[in-house]
Order: structure tokens, then C-alpha cells, then sequence
């Protein structure tokens, strides 16, 4: 493993991350820390979730790469001592799932925060780990249903739908990051620790703090509800030849739009001074988007976004993964890192980190880890634990 | 606020300079405020936050300073109204500069460099200085000027493309989502990783978070799967390739749903006993993971069948108590109504002109708890503080360029 660069380099953290908050760490490798997985015996069983590719699976592959990873048997007093041990190292344990089952309500609290002064305790949990609600089971989709975010999505006449991607479990990582960032900044300059919580469905309700803001309701009795297409007068999704196109003329863009349409002659009476009242353009909402989507159907999604934006009108395809990875943008920018994974014998794109800082590459190059595959060099080597009780780390063989 | 005094708050003593505007930015530069850090939100009469006009406001006479979505993303902040189209109101920008450990915005491309505030300017002023843009494309080259707001981000990205059923145009979601998720909080991230790096004694550093490509980073999986052969997902609406049943049934009322969730055996059998109906354990269609996903469409149908039955918040607190993740499907009135939102994650404020804001919560909660927040500013509100005690402009000389515009 190259010794790891970025602004965290030299702090160590240990991740007890399912699903609910992986993000987390990912996160913190890219920004230079190094981060220990910690795995059951017999190996996480995320490792095992779908898509496969030739026996990997990319979902584990993806939030994991870059991280190394240590084997703990935590059902034996023999096992949580090694844990003891290892936290005693680390700046900071980052963990998530459902309030009975996170690593600190296994082992317990204030062993886990004894073990070292000054750790940085971060716990991800479906609900807050107080509260009514604190013992109830869930994951992206409950979050995402209970929060208020999955009824804003979709048509009326058909069932509202999650953000696609498992978006609330994001939302949750994104925030345990900068959580344990928060802590881990002021553990470097006063040495003090903190125990910090995120709830996924706080995380999750975060989202839709514009289109459902709560003040909708309390000062208009108003529930904002799923629109599809959207109204008339505030569409934005248009056909192109090959796809879709979102166009939008923000403030400032008709006259922008309009020049636009009737320099390629599919203004129609859109150039009549009439049009630059808003709510003249309200009034005639269909016939307007009757022309616009007469005009960006003569284009490739691609091309129409670079002659809207040429002319000052906000106008993006929709990109599919497809599209994404095929961007000749995206690939000049440095979005995606060529890493060889030996189990795919090749090099393969992975998606990089989503920030530059100039003049330097942040992040890693390496796949994610084997299970247990750090175990000799932590345990053994490192920490000094005695190699012949294997119980402790269910006898994984460290290479 | 009294309780703020007692709060956790890692960030008093660090100053940031906040050019951002809309949400995207503002949201992020909320979270460093909300622990600590004095945000200064630099606006003027010639480019005020337009997102003090998109509401909602409350009936009544019109103010700038009643956006409700204004108010929510600007909590903890101090205002200064500052005209940077004056050389003048460039010059106390970088003396501001000059006492801030981090400078953000998120403007279209090049902007800050036009003011003579861009990264070089703002590394003479301030050596150990962090500045950070987030612009939807790039800082400098050829769509440095491009644009777009979460709408246009969600399409780009591919949020919507994973989004919802297949055979729908790409409708995407309802909320900007990309507005309150990677951009603001990867930056902040960012941010926060740079000044544990500047402690340590590192230089200037500039930052650019490109809002497609942190949008796209949140498809993370789907990205990978399709550059290791495995091809473009399917739009799922609700369902998982790892849980079954996964997915919002109807409940009782009209567009009433409650979503399950189930992804052991163990809570497959705990559902079956919830809804009495032990045969679907027994049906060797159902029996394990692969056999639910390969009949899902037929369990779909035998569920919704019992949902329908039951209102959502009745029928969810029934599967939770049996194991079984669930939850109705909460609109925003559904939300406001839980006490547990209401006390633990929604604020409640008297605005200083009459109306009381109901503002989005924190989701990290110090030891478990709220953290504590003040109101966000008036328009201009700071103005005075921070140009006379802050960088001790001596009132003949405000008063001078009160008068010329350069500020309030």
C-alpha cells in the first residue's frame, strides 16, 4: 500500500460502517486518512452484495477501495481486548447500523471511548439512538419514506419513488464525515474527544429543505406533492433527438433563450415584447413549451446543452451512466482513476475523489482490501498480539 | 442564544468568507456555522441572495428577510452588504480576506478572479489561506462560464437517469437534491480537511468542488458496475437487488403508502406473521432472497393486498414492533406532526419582523443532542460590526462609502 497523501495523513481511523454510512469513510480516504475495516469472520457480508462482476462485488469494491482491512471475532472477551488495543490507535471509529448492533452497543460506550483519550466516536443509527423511535429497524428506503423526501418524487398517477443510488444512506455518510471531521479538528488542536450521533432520517429530511420547507405548511397549511413533469409554466425537462434535455431560462435568460431559438429561425411570435412579462409567459405556458420542445428536438442532448450554454442559457443533458462515463470532460478533468484490481486482471475506471486541490492528487489508487488482509501487519507486527490465539480474529490466516 | 454558549462548537475562532449564494453553498457554509465558525455572508442592494425571493414568505407585507428557505440555510451567519463592483468594496473584501482562514463561493467559473479575488489574490493577503469554489462546471477553461441550478444537476449527473421506473422520461427527483448533498457537504469536507492540514502548518490552498462531478461521485456503484463490464442500470423505482419485498404499498386513504423494507430471512418471517399470513412463509416461492426477487412482482401484488388495509402510520408502528423495517411514507404535514421531528429536529424562531420561521434541524447532534442554533441575519444586519470592529474603518470613513454604495 503507497503511504497515504492528503490533508488527513496520519490519522487512523476504524470503520464499523454497514451500508447505512460506508460513505463515511470512503470520504476519508480520499481525504488521506488511514482507514481499518474492520470485518466479522468469514468476512463483511457487504462483500457479497449485488452487482458481482467476476466475484466482485462492486458496491463493497466502490466504498471500500483504498481502505485496509483487520478480522475481529467479537464474540470472545479475547476479542474485544484486541479491539481495546486497536483503538487505543486510532484517531477516530466511525461506525453504523441499527442502534442495537453498532460496535459501541456491543462492546460498549465507555469501554470503546476509554480505550483511547480523546477519540472521536461517530454512530450512524436508522432513527437516533434515543427516542421513540430509536429501536426501529430501516435503511435507505425507510429513511427516505419516513423523512419526507420519497413522496416528492415521481408522477401523480403512479407510487413515489427513492432517489435512486440508495441517496439517504449518502446523505447520512456525507454528514458522519463532516461529523468526524468537526471532531477530529478539534482532537488536533485541544486533545479533547467527542461522541457525535447521526440519525439517517434527519440526514434524509435535510433534502428537502427547499421544495418541502416546513414553512409551506405552518404558514400556508401548503403539502408540496410529487408533479412529475412538473406544472406547465415551470417545466424544465425537454426532448432532444437522442434523449433529454433540461432547460430552464433563469432569471435574466428569456431574451438569451429567444435570440437562441430565432437565430436557428424556431422562435415563432416568442419575439414579441408581449413574452417578457413573467406572467404573460405563465398565462401561455403550453404554447411556449410547445415551441422550446420544438426546437430542442432538431438536437443531440449534448449539442444543444453547448449552444444554450454558448448563448447564456442554463441547458444540460440527462446523462445516463453510459453518457457519464463516456465524457470526454469528465475524462480531462481527472474524474475517473484507472485501478488495477488483481481480481479483474485489468485496470478499470473508479470513480475519483469529488474535489480537487490544486496541484495535488488526493485519494487513492488502490482496490479495496481482502478480508483479514491487514491482519498480520496490525495485529501482529504492529499491535504485538500474540499470533498463536487466533479465536481473536477467527483464525483468519494473515498473509 | 444562551444555550449556544454551552454548545459544542469545535470551530469558534474560525472566520469564514462567504460568497455563496442560492443553497448549494449557503448550506454548507450553514454546517461550519452551526458549529461555530463566524460566517460572514457578504451580499449587496446590487446582488442580493436571490434566494430571499424564490419562499416561501409569509402573508403580509414583503421582506427580504422572510424567505423561509433564506432562513434555513443561513442560520448562525452574520450579513454584510458589500458592493464589489467598487475597486473599494474589492479592497475591504481582501482586507476581510486577510483575518479569514477560508473563503468560499459558488459562482459560474471565473468570477472571484474579476473582483481581484481570485486564489492568488486572496494567498498575498492571507499566506495560509483556504478558498474554495464550487462552480457546476469548472473554475477556468472552456465551460467555466457554464451554468445551471439542482434541476439542471440532477439530469447532468445522472441522478435522474437512476431515478424512478423505467418506460418514464427521466423525471428526477422533486427536490434540488444535488443543492443538499454532495456539493454543499463534500465541500464542507473538504474544508474541514484543509484546516486540520493548515494547523499542522500547511500553506494556501486552493479547492475546487465541480458540482457534476460531486453529483455524479453519489452514483459511486453504478459507475463502477458499468466500467467493470456489468452495463447501465435499470430504474428500480423502490426495489433492491438485495432486499425483498422492498418497496411503498398502498395503505388505506387516498395516495396513502407505507414503504418495507426487508432484507433478512429473519424479517421476512416476522412480516408473514405481522400480516397473519404464514402460507407465504411456506411457499417455496418466497422462501429466500433469490426466490422473492424472482416473484417479487406476484408478492408485490399478494402485500399490497393487506397494506390497503391498514392506515400507514398504524400498520408501519405494527411491522416495527414485529422486526420489520417500515415507515410510512410521510409528506410534510405527516412530518410536522411527529413530536420527535418537532422536538428534536425542526427549530422554531421569532423572526425580529413578526413571523416565526420552522427551520430544517442539524442532523449531527453533539452527544446525541440538538445542537443549539441562532436565527439567520437581517439583510446587512453585521455591516457596521464587522467594517468598524472587525477591521476598524473609522466612522468618517464609513460613513463615506455608506454614501457611495460600497456598503449597505
Amino acid at each position: 500500500m503507497n503511504p497515504p497523501s492528503g490533508p488527513l495523513r496520519g490519522l487512523r481511523v476504524l470503520d464499523a460502517c454497514d451500508a447505512l454510512a460506508v460513505y463515511a469513510t470512503k470520504l476519508l480516504v480520499n481525504l488521506g486518512a488511514e482507514v481499518i475495516r474492520l470485518e466479522p469472520p468469514g468476512g463483511d457480508p457487504m462483500r457479497q452484495y449485488p452487482p458481482v462482476i467476476d466475484g466482485i462485488s462492486t458496491y463493497f469494491e466502490h466504498f471500500n477501495a483504498g481502505k485496509r482491512s483487520v478480522s475481529l471475532d467479537l464474540s470472545n472477551e479475547e476479542g474485544v481486548g484486541w479491539l481495546e488495543r486497536l483503538v487505543a490507535s486510532c484517531n477516530a471509529v466511525v461506525e453504523s447500523g441499527q442502534a442495537g448492533e453498532l460496535l459501541s452497543a456491543r462492546v460498549g460506550r465507555q469501554r470503546l471511548c476509554a480505550s483511547r483519550p480523546g477519540l472521536v466516536l461517530i454512530s450512524v443509527t436508522p432513527f437516533g439512538l434515543h427516542g421513540p423511535q430509536a429501536a426501529q429497524r430501516g435503511g435507505d428506503l425507510i429513511a427516505a419514506a419516513e423523512s419526507g423526501l420519497l413522496a416528492l418524487n415521481g408522477r401523480p398517477d403512479a407510487p413515489p419513488y427513492r432517489p435512486g443510488g440508495e441517496q439517504a444512506a449518502h446523505m447520512a455518510g456525507l454528514l458522519a464525515a463532516n461529523a468526524a471531521l468537526l471532531g477530529l479538528f478539534e482532537q488536533q488542536r485541544s486533545g479533547r474527544g467527542c461522541h457525535v450521533e447521526v440519525p439517517v432520517n434527519f440526514a434524509a429530511a435535510l433534502s428537502t429543505l427547499q421544495t418541502a420547507n416546513a414553512n409551506f405548511y405552518t404558514w400556508h397549511g401548503r403539502v408540496p406533492q410529487r408533479r412529475g413533469m412538473g406544472t406547465a409554466a415551470y417545466r424544465s425537462l425537454c426532448r432532444a433527438r437522442d434523449g433529454w434535455v433540461v432547460l430552464i431560462a433563469l432569471p435574466g435568460q428569456w431574451e438569451k433563450l429567444v435570440r437562441l431559438m430565432a437565430e436557428h429561425g424556431a422562435a415563432g411570435d416568442l419575439v414579441d415584447e408581449a413574452y417578457q412579462d413573467a406572467e404573460h409567459r405563465v398565462a401561455q405556458a403550453d404554447r411556449i413549451n410547445a415551441l422550446i420542445e420544438a426546437f430542442t428536438r432538431r438536437f443531440h442532448k449534448q449539442e444543444l446543452s453547448a449552444l444554450a450554454q454558448a448563448a447564456g442559457v442554463a441547458c444540460t443533458p440527462v446523462n445516463g451512466v453510459a453518457d457519464i462515463a463516456a465524457d470526454p470532460y469528465l475524462t480531462q478533468r481527472g474524474f475517473f482513476r484507472d485501478v488495477e484490481h488483481p481480481g479483474w486482471g485489468r485496470g478499470v475506471s473508479y470513480p475519483a475523489p469529488p474535489w480537487h486541490f490544486a496541484e495535488r492528487e488526493l485519494g487513492t489508487r488502490e482496490p479495496a482490501a481482502c478480508a483479514g488482509a491487514d491482519n498480520r501487519a496490525v495485529w501482529i507486527e504492529e499491535l504485538g498480539m500474540d499470533g498463536a490465539t487466533p479465536a481473536a480474529h477467527g483464525g483468519e490466516a494473515a498473509p | 442564544m444562551s444555550e449556544r454558549a454551552d454548545a459544542w462548537l469545535p470551530l469558534r475562532g474560525v472566520r469564514v468568507l462567504d460568497f455563496t449564494w442560492m443553497i448549494a453553498g449557503p448550506l454548507g457554509t450553514r454546517l461550519l456555522a452551526n458549529f461555530g465558525a463566524d460566517v460572514i455572508k457578504v451580499e449587496s442592494y446590487n446582488r442580493v441572495d436571490r434566494i430571499r425571493e424564490t419562499g416561501p414568505h409569509p402573508d403580509g407585507p414583503w421582506s427580504y428577510n422572510e424567505d423561509g428557505s433564506f432562513n434555513d440555510v443561513n442560520l448562525c451567519k452574520r450579513s454584510l452588504l458589500l458592493n464589489l463592483n467598487f475597486p473599494q468594496g474589492q479592497a475591504i473584501a481582501r482586507q476581510l480576506a486577510a483575518v479569514s482562514d477560508v473563503v468560499m463561493a459558488n459562482f459560474t467559473g471565473d468570477r472571484l478572479d474579476r473582483w481581484g479575488l481570485g486564489f492568488a489574490d486572496l494567498a498575498r493577503v492571507r499566506p495560509d489561506i483556504i478558498v474554495l469554489n464550487m462552480p457546476v462546471f469548472e473554475s477556468q477553461g472552456e465551460r467555466r462560464r457554464w451554468g445551471g441550478i439542482g434541476t439542471h444537476i440532477n439530469g447532468l449527473a445522472g441522478i435522474s437517469s437512476i431515478s424512478g421506473y423505467e418506460g418514464d422520461p427521466p423525471f428526477g427527483l422533486g427536490p434540488l437534491y444535488p443543492d443538499f448533498s454532495g456539493n454543499p457537504f463534500h465541500a464542507t469536507a473538504a474544508i474541514l480537511a484543509a484546516l486540520i492540514e493548515r494547523d499542522r502548518g500547511a500553506g494556501a490552498q486552493f479547492i475546487e468542488v465541480s458540482q457534476y462531478e460531486s453529483t455524479a461521485s453519489l452514483l459511486g456503484p453504478a459507475l463502477l458496475t458499468y466500467a467493470a463490464g456489468g452495463g447501465e442500470p435499470e430504474r428500480r423505482g423502490n426495489h433492491s437487488a438485495r432486499a425483498c419485498p422492498h418497496n411503498v404499498y398502498p395503505a388505506a386513504g387516498e395516495d396513502r403508502w407505507i414503504a418495507i423494507a426487508v432484507e433478512t430471512d429473519d424479517e421476512w418471517t416476522a412480516l408473514c406473521r405481522a400480516f397473519d399470513r404464514e402460507v407465504w412463509r411456506d411457499d417455496a416461492r418466497f422462501a429466500r432472497l433469490p426466490e422473492r426477487l424472482r416473484h417479487e412482482a406476484a408478492l408485490d401484488e399478494l402485500i399490497a393486498a393487506e397494506t390497503c388495509r391498514w392506515t400507514a402510520p398504524e400498520l408501519a408502528a405494527r411491522l416495527q414492533a414485529a422486526g420489520v423495517p417500515a415507515a410510512p411514507v410521510n409528506q410534510l404535514d405527516g412530518v410536522l406532526a411527529d413530536p420527535w421531528y418537532r422536538g428534536e429536529y425542526f427549530y422554531e424562531q421569532q423572526g425580529p419582523e413578526g413571523c416565526v420561521f420552522t427551520t430544517h434541524g442539524e442532523p449531527i447532534r453533539p452527544a446525541g443532542e440538538r445542537q443549539p442554533v441562532q436565527r439567520a441575519p437581517l439583510l446587512g444586519e453585521h455591516t457596521d460590526a464587522i467594517v468598524r470592529q472587525l477591521l476598524g474603518i473609522p466612522a468618517s470613513e464609513t460613513d463615506e462609502l455608506y454614501a457611495g454604495g460600497v456598503l449597505g
